[in-house]
């Protein structure tokens, strides 16, 4: 039975349930707030669904209300009163007087006193024989509320160390990956999809800063599982030899079935590249770096591959390795290395890799690298890559250029040496590889004494080599520089041809020539 | 204008011995591929669009991504020196005739050099069970300067047998 209602017992109430109400939420909340990192913090809000966490406090909140309500000892005091019981009974001592009546004895006519006589013995005091059952309730309501009360602070405890393993970062990611894996190997089916469909709704109230872009792909999956469905309804189940596999429809003569690449879900996999962009470099970047790796080998051997869903993947890498405010390491750049690598060398036992477009795009970010390697890897990290990224003429130039803007000999001599094979491998003629070759030459030319001397040994001896004329080369490299806006290039050209006009070489080489 | 191509299979040829690779580039004269694994070497010896005319090979190399190469490395405690990767991977390329994915020039067991730490003693009686004693063998020592590389290159594509380095 509820407690009768007065202003001093709300009061008191209200300001026990918000204060409590500010412990439950203010703990966990001040403990994540200092233990746990900001990105996953954010990850965690972004993801966050009515988890444990939630309904472990919604049963602290039950708790507090049933403490206060129900378990709260002057409540089943005031509970027993209303039984009808002596006020006085309450109290604590009883007294007993006894009395003894008596006739009135005999003694003369006249006398007033003819009553009976009423005798006053000693009195006695006695504990109360109040009711022993209520007393055994009232101490099992304390005890109850004693054990709740002491339950409380270890259940918020207990959350909030759940919650520090829930929320370190190698679990997040283990469960983002999970999620990618799970989705892109499993069956889509219209369950599935519709089980998501609150995401939508979600995305579309909540979280309107995660773009359009998302919002419209989630319902394109469902409509195309929709359709999917309603094409095996039209024109019946294909019968295939294949057991457990999907209910695909039967194709219509001369219809097309609309399958496309199935891309990696997005939403966990730019919460696993903006871990993988804001942790730290080293061991938090390898975290999402070696989860990358594990879903891209995954997804490879995956029957359903067709050579373009890790697109977003590879993209991300570059983003996660070239963060500004948190750049790669050299274990991290060596680490995208062996990824794009990996990417690249699963596609070439496929056959042709030109053809797919994973296999480009990890070239490309493998050139992307290299260039920033150079400036600001060690020599190691960018020689590397620039084995690598070594079929492109124009990144080689990039990293050559780069190395010899920044005094690194080893790796601007390595870039000129490949350029070398690559233009030689065109026959010198007037062709990109020629120009980039020319260009750095050039560079090379007015850097220093020595690095002049390599590049006029390679003129020196191939002067006559180059397909039409060296004047030819030499004014379509101009040209090619120029029309990129090289001009500090281009103007280099120009005095590199000045020197093979009037013969300049370098002094060192003379005795040589 | 051709180049001598060269290949080296070296897991510290980005490191430690970096600085013998300087006199090749300076040279001019040859188009240096690096190969860092056992799978990275046998990639760039199954190319057919690049004829490699010195091969040199260390023993003891990581496996990189095949799965051959792995079970021989994992079967032997992920030890590069119990592994002996480079013979593996010299057994595959230089006496499989039948693989057809090497292509033959790469087969000629003539372009192979040995550069690594075990001495000729320690590596004659596998390279004999291989069949292969005409593989040239260059011991790494702490005497090598940076232009070893350049000399076991010369060696090598000298036509005449040369003894160590």
């Amino acid at each position: 039975m509820p407690p009768p209602l007065s202003e001093a017992w709300a009061t008191a109430y209200v300001q026990i349930l918000i204060t409590l109400v500010v412990f439950a939420l203010g703990v966990p909340a001040l403990a994540i707030q200092l233990v746990v990192q900001d990105d996953i913090r954010e990850v965690f809000h972004r993801r966050m669904k009515i988890t444990g966490w939630i309904a472990s406090l919604v049963i602290t909140l039950l708790a507090f209300v049933a403490f206060v309500w129900v378990l709260h000892p002057p409540f089943k005091k005031v509970g027993g009163a209303s039984t009808g019981r002596a006020a006085g009974a309450a109290d604590g001592v009883v007294v007993s007087l006894p009395l003894s009546v008596s006739p009135p004895p005999v003694t003369n006519q006249g006398s007033e006193a003819r009553g009976p006589v009423v005798g006053v013995g000693t009195p006695t005091v006695s504990s109360p024989n109040a009711d022993d059952d209520d007393d055994g309730q009232s101490f099992t309501g304390s005890l109850i509320a004693s054990i709740v009360m002491t339950l409380i602070p270890l259940v918020l405890i207990g959350l909030g160390m759940i919650q520090a393993t829930y929320l370190r970062r190698q679990h997040i990611i283990k469960e983002l990956e999970k999620e990618i894996v799970g989705d892109y190997t499993s069956e889509q089916t219209l369950i599935k999809r519709l089980w998501h469909l609150p995401a939508v709704f979600r995305d579309w109230f909540f979280k309107k800063k995660r773009g359009r872009s998302r919002r419209e792909n989630r319902l394109r999956r469902l409509r195309t599982t929709l359709r999917a469905y309603v094409s095996v309804i039209k024109l019946g189940p294909r019968r295939g030899k294949e057991r457990g596999r999907a209910l695909t429809a039967r194709k219509k003569p001369g219809h097309i079935q609309e399958e496309g690449a199935r891309p990696l879900e997005e939403e966990p996999l730019s919460d696993l590249i903006f871990l993988g962009k804001n942790g730290k470099a080293g061991r938090d970047k390898k975290l999402v770096l070696d989860s990358l790796n594990r879903i891209s080998i995954i997804v490879q051997s995956s029957p359903t591959y067709q050579g373009g869903e890790l697109a977003d993947l590879i993209k991300g890498i570059k983003d996660i390795i070239l963060n500004t405010e948190q750049p790669g390491s050299d274990e991290d750049f060596n680490n995208a290395i062996v990824i794009l690598k990996g990417i690249r060398h699963r596609l070439s036992l496929r056959g042709d890799v030109s053809k797919y477009l994973d296999a480009g795009l990890g070239t490309k970010m493998l050139e992307d690298l290299g260039v920033e390697a150079v400036k600001s890897k060690s020599e190691r990290t960018a020689e590397r890559l620039l084995e690598e990224a070594s079929s492109s003429s124009k990144t080689v130039f990039r990293m050559g250029l780069t190395a010899l803007d920044s005094r690194n000999f080893h790796t601007a001599v390595l870039s000129l040496n490949r350029l070398e094979s690559l233009a030689g491998a065109k026959n010198l003629t007037a062709c990109q590889e020629t120009f980039d070759l020319i260009g750095l030459i050039a560079h090379f030319t007015v850097t220093g004494t020595a690095t002049r001397m390599r590049a006029d040994q390679f003129l020196s001896k191939h002067l006559q080599a180059f397909i039409p004329s060296i004047d030819v080369c030499l004014r379509g490299a101009y040209e090619h520089h120029y029309s990129s806006s090289n001009f500090d290039t281009a103007d280099k050209v120009l005095d590199l041809r000045q020197n093979i006009k009037s013969e300049r070489w370098s002094p060192l080489l003379l005795t040589s020539i | 204008m051709e180049k001598h191509n060269v290949l080296w299979i070296e897991d510290g040829a980005f490191a430690e011995m970096s600085q013998m690779s300087a006199p090749i580039y300076v040279s001019g004269k040859y188009d240096l591929v690096i190969a860092e694994n056992a799978t990275e070497g046998l990639q760039q010896l199954m190319r057919k669009d690049k004829e490699f005319g010195t091969i040199i090979v260390d023993i003891r190399l990581p496996p990189g991504d095949d799965e051959q190469f792995l079970k021989i490395y994992l079967d032997k405690n992920e030890s590069k020196v119990a592994a002996r990767l480079g013979l593996a991977l010299l057994k595959c390329v230089l006496t499989d005739v039948e693989n057809s994915l090497i292509p033959s020039h790469h087969k000629e067991a003539k372009r192979f050099g040995i550069f690594t730490v075990e001495g000729r003693g320690e590596l004659a009686d596998d390279l004999k069970a291989l069949n292969l004693e005409g593989v040239k063998i260059y011991q790494k020592t702490e005497t090598n300067d940076k232009d070893t590389l350049h000399q076991i290159i010369e060696d090598i594509r000298s036509p005449y047998p040369g003894g160590e380095a």
